[in-house]
């Protein structure tokens, strides 16, 4: 399947091009560190345009696994501690307790309170391993636990539980920057539909941050969408005045037609050998093209074609 | 004998060539490099892409049956719409798309025979 190589053959050019221009950012004074974000920057782009997969779309994968393994051990860490808190607990317990009998009923409960606790942290864990589905409020998780976990305990253990719960959230707050800086990319690609979603289980919508976002993002969309739009304003305006003359101008309805496809829907860049019509039946020979349709990149060496006009 | 040295800029408006482009406008915005350097950078992006399509690409083939709708010859360039396209690849893969553009640069570059 032609999808396949692409991957490779994409790697291929961008290690050419930026090999290719080490030289010239030499002689314009350009350090090499921006050569090498440039690199990042455009392997971002293509992770984000999903039209193949890349050899270095291999890392997010790793950082979400490596998450997963950090909310792992740190959950077991969390049991090993609850088991040691609740030998401790046990010598505090008789001081709020007076029964003998209920220090063992308090460990034995605090268990699954602990439990709950963990499966709560587990959940935060989950979030910040499963952000690149476009989860945003990654601190707001982290408070909803933290809000829980201070409900669920009692009085006595909820230093103990607290003093866990840093460390838990210590191990995922790392886990969480990385995943900040994936949000943000997905931000970027997913646009508002995510920020409206997003704002509703935060409350208040931030709508500062948002707003910055969303004109990064979305200045390099909007300035092709404008130039597309005002070109039709433009035929608009041009229509309006010359109403005599519209019935002619069919053609520009097909061209104002076309510039608005011309962004997402599918298309093949490539060389013609050959383009032939007899009578109303085209043959085309094509050569080195690019297919973009159904947002995924196809190559091929040779396309050979026939369409009825 | 003078051999070509200019590309075809046409592979610009692909996904690759949009990253790039998009990458190089975020470093110009910061002022990390100039406008310039950039215009270099495609120039080798130009050669790159062709270089790789003509010599990795060889061998995939497929074919496509459709609808013409649009079609235009301008400046050597071909450019049709194509309605309720279907393409054929190599392994039985098969493409759908309701409306497709193809924009096809001549494979003789001007001034070769």
């Amino acid at each position: 399947m032609s999808n396949n190589i692409v991957g490779a053959i994409y790697r291929d050019i961008v290690e050419d091009v930026i090999n290719s221009s080490r030289i010239d950012f030499e002689d314009s004074g350009v350090d090499e560190s921006t050569l090498r974000e440039l690199k990042l920057l455009w392997q971002e782009r293509l992770t984000i345009s999903g039209v193949a997969t890349f050899p270095w779309d291999a890392q997010p994968a790793l950082v979400s696994e490596t998450r997963n393994r950090e909310a792992k051990a740190s959950l077991q860490t969390l049991t090993s501690m609850v088991s040691e808190g609740n030998v401790a607990s046990t010598s505090l317990v008789p001081q709020t307790f007076s029964h003998s009998a209920t220090p063992v009923m308090r460990a034995s409960q605090k268990i699954p309170e602990f439990g709950m606790e963990e499966s709560v942290l587990t959940e935060t864990a989950n979030e910040s391993a499963s952000m690149n589905r476009g989860g945003k409020d990654v601190t707001g998780g982290v408070n909803i636990s933290s809000g829980s976990g201070s409900l669920t305990l009692p009085d006595g253990d909820r230093l103990l539980e607290s003093r866990i719960s840093y460390q838990k959230f210590g191990h995922s707050e790392s886990a969480i920057k990385q995943a900040v800086s994936t949000i943000s990319i997905q931000r970027n690609k997913t646009g508002n539909t995510s920020d409206n979603v997003l704002s509703q289980m935060d409350g208040p919508s931030d709508t500062s941050g948002n707003d910055l976002n969303d004109d990064d993002a979305g200045n390099v969309a909007n300035n092709r969408e404008d130039r597309s739009s005002v070109g039709c304003s433009n035929r608009n305006i041009g229509e309006d005045s010359d109403a005599i003359n519209s019935d002619l101008d069919d053609s520009e309805e097909v061209i104002s037609q076309e510039e608005e496809v011309e962004g997402s829907d599918a298309i093949i860049l490539c060389l013609y050998e050959r383009v032939v019509r007899m009578k109303s039946k085209w043959r085309f020979d094509l050569r080195d093209g690019i297919i973009h349709a159904n947002g995924k990149d196809y190559l091929f060496g040779k396309a050979s074609g026939e369409c009825e006009w | 004998m003078s051999t070509s040295n200019v590309y075809y800029e046409l592979y610009r408006r692909s996904s690759i060539g949009v990253a790039l482009i998009d990458s190089l406008d975020e470093l110009i915005k910061d002022s990390k490099i100039q406008p310039q350097l950039a215009m270099k950078i495609l120039s080798t992006f130009d050669r790159s892409i062709s270089e790789a399509l003509t010599e990795k690409v060889k061998s995939t083939r497929l074919s496509f049956k459709g609808h013409l709708d649009t079609y235009r010859f301008c400046d050597d360039v071909w450019t049709f719409i194509i309605l309720d396209v279907h393409f054929k690849m190599e392994g039985n893969e098969a493409i759908v798309a309701d409306k497709i553009k193809i924009v096809a640069n001549n494979v003789k570059k001007p001034g070769e025979q």
